[in-house]
C-alpha cells in the first residue's frame, strides 16, 4: 500500500532524489548512499512518469508546489503498491489529465485506488464506486453512475440545494479611480505585467503552474523585490516594499501555503484573527479579551465560522475552516484589496460556499480582489474578467461574457488564442 | 486534520461541548507549571524531613529568597526562547552587571541612583547587540549570543581581572537580605517580578504578536509584523533582565566575581524547558517557567543540604532537561487531547 498526501509529506530540505527513494533508499557499499546514482535513477523514474522538468538534485523546498505534489504522486506510484491511496492528488495539481493517464496505468496494472477528493468531475471520470463521508460517517456507499449530482451533493453538504455557485450582477465601479493599478512590473519571474483592478470588481489570474502566479502575487504585497514598474492605490502611487506598506495601503494577500503562511499554528483561532487589529483591543498596550472578542465576532459571522471554534487552537480545525480564519483576519486587518492566491485549496465544499459569499459580499462593499485559483471553474464563475499568465507574461485579458474554461486553457497552454480572445488591455 | 469529503461542520463533535472531562478545564498551558509547582513543593517538604531544624515556611522562604536570579534571568531566556531562539549569554551579562555595580559604586550607596541604571543600560546594551546581529544579520540566535558572550567576557577580562576588588553598596547588601514584616524583601520583589513579567507576556498586544511571530515567522512575514523590532526587544528585556539578576546576584554574595552568572545560564533554559515552553518557539507561559525556576531552586537547596558534590548536580540538571523535553512530546499531548 502506498499513499501520496494532500498535506504533502516530503521532506523540504533534502533532495527529489532523496526523496523519492526515502523509506528504502538504495543502499550499496556499507551504509553510504550512492548520490550520483540515485539521481540518475531517479531521473530515469520521473522520466516514466512524464515528468522532465524536475532536477532530481534540487532540494525539494525549492520547487513549486505543482511540482511537489506530481513528486508525492510518483513516489506513491513507482512501488506498484497493491492499494493506491490519493488524498485530493489534485489540490495543486492544474494538470490533471497526467494523474488520470497515470492512474489508468494502475488501474491496468491491478492496482486498487483510493481516490479522496471534493470534485465531482473527477470522481466522475475516474471511480466505480463512491463513499461519502461527512462528520466523520459514512452516509452513501454506491456506485458513481448511479447518483445524481445532485445527490452527492446533498449527501456531502448534509443540506437540500447546494447553490453551486451564487450568480449575482457584476459590481464593478467604473467611475471611481482603480483600487489597485501596476504598469509594467517586471521582478524575478514577473515579466512586464501590467492590470487596472476596479473597486467592486472581481480579477481573476490564471495559468498553468509556475507561470509567474504565485511570483506576481508576491511582488504586489512586497515579498519580492521589484526591479521596475508602477504601483497605484486609488489613485496615488505607493511604494510597498513590505507586506506591512501594503497592509497600511489596504491590501493584503491571503498566502499560498495556508499551513505556514496563513496560520499562527500555536495560537487559538481567535488569536489568529484578531492579529491584525490587536492594538485596537488593546488600549495602552494592556489586552483586553472582552474587546478582542467584540472585534472577531463582527468578522466571523461575515466568514460563517461557527463562534465555538474561537477559542480552540487553530490547528484544531479543519482545512475549510482554517481557510476562513484566515480570511476573517484579512478582514479585520481592514483589507480594501483582498489578493487571494487559490483560497479553495484543500477546502471542503461547504466552506468553498462560504468562501465565494464571502468574496462576493467584499465586492458588493466596495473591495477589489485579484484572484487566483487552480480551479478553473471557479475563475469562470466568479471573475468579472480573468488574466491569463503564461511565461510570467499576461497573455490574455478576457470578458466574463467571453469566459470559458477551454479558453483559460488553451491561453494558459500558449496557444494561439484564436478568434474569441478579447483585446489586451494596454494600461 | 485534512480535510476530506465532507462538510464544514465537522470536527470538534458537539457532544465534547456539554460537559469536558476535568484535564480540559485546566488550561493546558498551565498543566506543565501545576506539576512542576508540585514537584517542587514535595521538594521543599522533603529537604525539611532532610533538615528538621527549619519549619516548613521558613523552608520556603529561603527557596523563595534564593530563587530570584533564576526568576528574573528566566524570564529573559523566555522570551528568547518563545522566539524560538536561545539567549547564551545571559550568563556573562549577569557576571558583568555583578562587577559593574561593585566597581561603580565601591561601597557607597550614594552612587546607586546612576550606577544602577548604568548597569542595567549595560546589560540591555548587549542584548540589543544580539537582537541586532539576530534580527538584521540573520546570525543563528545560538551562534550570535555565545559569541557576544564570549567576547563581552573577554572585555570584562580584560578591565578588572575577573574579580571586583571594590565592595557592593550596602543598601543592594540589605535588600536582598532583608526583611519586611518578616519576609524576606526578595518574595516581594519576585511576587512584584512575576505579576508585572505574566502581564507583559499574556497581557499586552507587544506579548501576543512575541507569540506570532515564534509559532510562525512565515505568516508573521506576510502579515507585516515588525519581526525585526521585536526580535531586538526580546534580546534586549533577556540582557536587561540578566542585569537585574546580577545586581540582586552581587547585593546578595557581597562579593562580584565575572564568572558569578556562569552556573546560572543552564538553569535558565531548564527552567523555560520543564515550564512547558516549546524550544521551536511559540507557545509556554511565564507562569510555568517560573514554576520550573522554584523547582530548580528547590533542588539546588536539597542537593546543598545533602552536601553533594556540583558535578552530580550539574548531572541531575541535564537529566531534566532531556527528560522535560522528552516529556513535552507525549505527556503533555496527552493533556491536550
Amino acid at each position: 500500500m502506498a499513499t501520496a498526501f494532500q498535506e504533502l509529506s516530503l521532506v523540504p530540505t533534502m533532495s527529489v532524489a532523496l526523496n523519492l527513494f526515502l523509506p528504502r533508499p538504495a543502499v550499496r557499499f556499507a551504509v553510504l548512499v550512492a548520490r550520483r546514482r540515485l539521481e540518475r535513477e531517479a531521473k530515469t523514474l520521473l522520466a516514466e512518469y512524464g515528468i522532465t522538468e524536475i532536477d532530481p538534485a534540487a532540494p525539494v523546498a525549492d520547487l513549486p508546489l505543482g511540482q511537489r505534489q506530481r513528486l508525492e504522486i510518483v513516489r506513491a506510484m513507482f512501488r506498484r503498491p497493491r492499494l493506491l491511496l490519493l488524498d485530493e492528488p489534485t489540490a495543486a495539481l492544474s494538470d490533471r489529465d497526467w494523474l488520470f493517464a497515470l492512474i489508468a496505468r494502475v488501474l491496468a496494472e491491478g492496482t486498487s485506488v483510493l481516490y479522496i477528493s471534493h470534485k465531482l468531475d473527477e470522481i466522475r471520470r475516474l471511480c466505480s464506486r463512491c463513499i461519502i463521508l461527512r462528520n466523520g460517517s459514512k452516509v452513501l456507499d454506491r456506485a458513481v453512475a448511479d447518483m445524481s449530482d445532485d445527490e452527492i451533493f446533498r449527501n456531502m453538504a448534509g443540506r437540500s440545494a447546494v447553490e453551486r455557485f451564487l450568480a449575482t450582477p457584476s459590481s464593478v465601479r467604473m467611475e471611481v479611480p482603480p483600487a489597485m493599478r501596476a504598469a509594467n512590473l517586471i521582478g524575478e519571474g514577473v515579466d512586464d505585467i501590467s492590470f487596472s483592478l476596479q473597486p467592486g470588481e472581481i480579477l481573476g489570474v490564471a495559468g498553468l503552474e509556475g507561470h509567474g502566479q504565485s511570483r506576481l502575487f508576491k511582488s504586489l504585497v512586497g515579498l519580492q523585490p521589484l526591479r521596475s514598474g508602477r504601483i497605484e492605490v486609488s489613485g496615488t502611487q505607493r511604494a510597498l516594499r513590505s507586506p506591512r506598506a501594503a497592509r497600511a495601503a489596504g491590501i493584503i494577500l491571503v498566502p499560498e501555503e495556508r499551513k505556514s503562511e496563513g496560520i499562527f499554528k500555536d495560537l487559538t483561532t481567535i488569536a489568529n484573527i484578531s492579529l491584525p487589529a490587536i492594538e485596537r483591543a488593546s488600549p495602552g498596550y494592556l489586552l483586553s479579551r472582552r474587546r478582542e472578542r467584540m472585534l472577531v465576532r463582527r468578522v466571523t459571522a461575515e466568514v460563517d465560522l461557527p463562534e465555538q471554534y474561537l477559542p480552540l487552537g487553530v490547528t484544531a480545525l479543519s482545512g475549510g475552516n482554517q481557510q476562513k480564519a484566515v480570511l476573517g483576519r484579512a478582514l479585520m486587518a481592514g483589507a480594501r484589496c483582498l489578493l487571494l492566491f487559490d483560497p479553495t485549496r484543500g477546502v471542503d465544499v461547504g466552506a468553498k460556499q462560504s468562501i465565494y459569499r464571502v468574496m462576493r459580499d467584499f465586492v458588493e462593499g466596495g473591495g477589489a480582489i485579484l484572484f487566483y485559483s487552480t480551479e478553473l471553474d471557479e475563475l469562470v464563475h466568479l471573475c468579472d474578467r480573468c488574466l491569463v499568465l503564461y511565461r510570467n507574461r499576461v497573455v490574455g485579458d478576457v470578458h466574463r461574457a467571453a469566459l470559458t474554461q477551454e479558453q483559460i486553457l488553451s491561453l494558459a497552454a500558449g496557444h494561439d488564442p484564436g478568434a474569441t480572445r478579447t483585446t489586451l488591455v494596454k494600461a | 486534520m485534512a480535510p476530506r469529503v465532507t462538510a464544514a461542520t465537522t470536527e470538534p463533535s458537539s457532544e465534547g461541548q456539554s460537559t469536558p472531562p476535568i484535564h480540559r478545564r485546566i488550561n493546558p498551558e498551565l498543566v506543565p507549571g501545576l506539576m512542576v509547582l508540585v514537584c517542587a513543593i514535595v521538594l521543599i517538604a522533603a529537604s525539611k524531613l532532610m533538615n528538621p531544624g527549619a519549619g516548613f515556611t521558613q523552608e520556603l522562604a529561603a527557596v523563595l529568597g534564593t530563587s530570584i536570579f533564576l526568576v528574573v534571568a528566566s524570564f529573559g531566556q523566555g522570551l528568547t526562547i518563545l522566539l524560538g531562539g536561545i539567549d547564551l549569554s545571559i550568563g556573562v551579562v549577569i557576571g558583568i552587571a555583578a562587577m559593574m555595580i561593585s566597581v561603580l559604586t565601591d561601597g557607597r550607596d550614594a552612587t546607586l541612583p546612576w550606577a544602577v541604571p548604568v548597569t542595567l543600560a549595560v546589560g540591555a546594551a548587549i542584548g540589543v547587540v544580539n537582537g541586532v546581529g539576530i534580527a538584521l544579520a540573520k546570525v543563528p540566535p545560538f551562534i550570535m549570543t555565545l559569541a557576544s558572550g564570549i567576547t563581552f567576557y573577554g572585555a570584562g577580562l580584560g578591565f578588572t581581572s575577573g574579580l571586583a576588588q571594590e565592595p557592593v553598596a550596602p543598601a543592594l547588601e540589605r535588600l536582598m537580605n532583608g526583611h519586611w514584616f518578616g519576609v524576606p524583601i526578595p518574595i516581594f520583589l519576585i511576587i512584584a517580578f512575576v505579576i508585572a513579567a505574566t502581564v507583559f507576556q499574556n497581557g499586552t498586544s507587544v506579548g501576543r504578536k512575541l507569540y506570532a511571530i515564534g509559532s510562525s515567522p512565515g505568516a508573521a512575514r506576510v502579515l507585516g509584523l515588525p519581526i525585526g523590532g521585536l526580535t531586538v526587544l526580546a534580546y534586549t528585556l533577556s540582557g536587561l533582565c540578566a542585569a537585574i539578576a546580577g545586581l540582586f546576584l552581587a547585593g546578595y554574595s557581597s562579593a562580584a566575581t565575572l564568572d558569578m552568572g556562569g552556573p546560572l545560564l543552564l538553569p535558565t533554559i531548564a527552567a523555560v524547558v520543564i515550564g512547558g515552553a516549546s524550544v521551536m518557539g511559540g507557545r509556554g507561559i511565564y507562569l510555568g517557567t517560573f514554576a520550573g525556576a522554584l523547582f530548580l531552586s528547590a533542588l539546588e537547596t536539597i542537593i546543598t543540604v545533602l552536601s553533594l558534590s556540583q558535578g552530580l548536580r550539574d548531572i541531575i540538571e541535564g537529566a531534566i532537561i532531556v527528560g522535560a523535553l522528552l516529556a513535552q512530546g507525549e505527556r503533555w499531548n496527552w493533556f491536550r487531547r
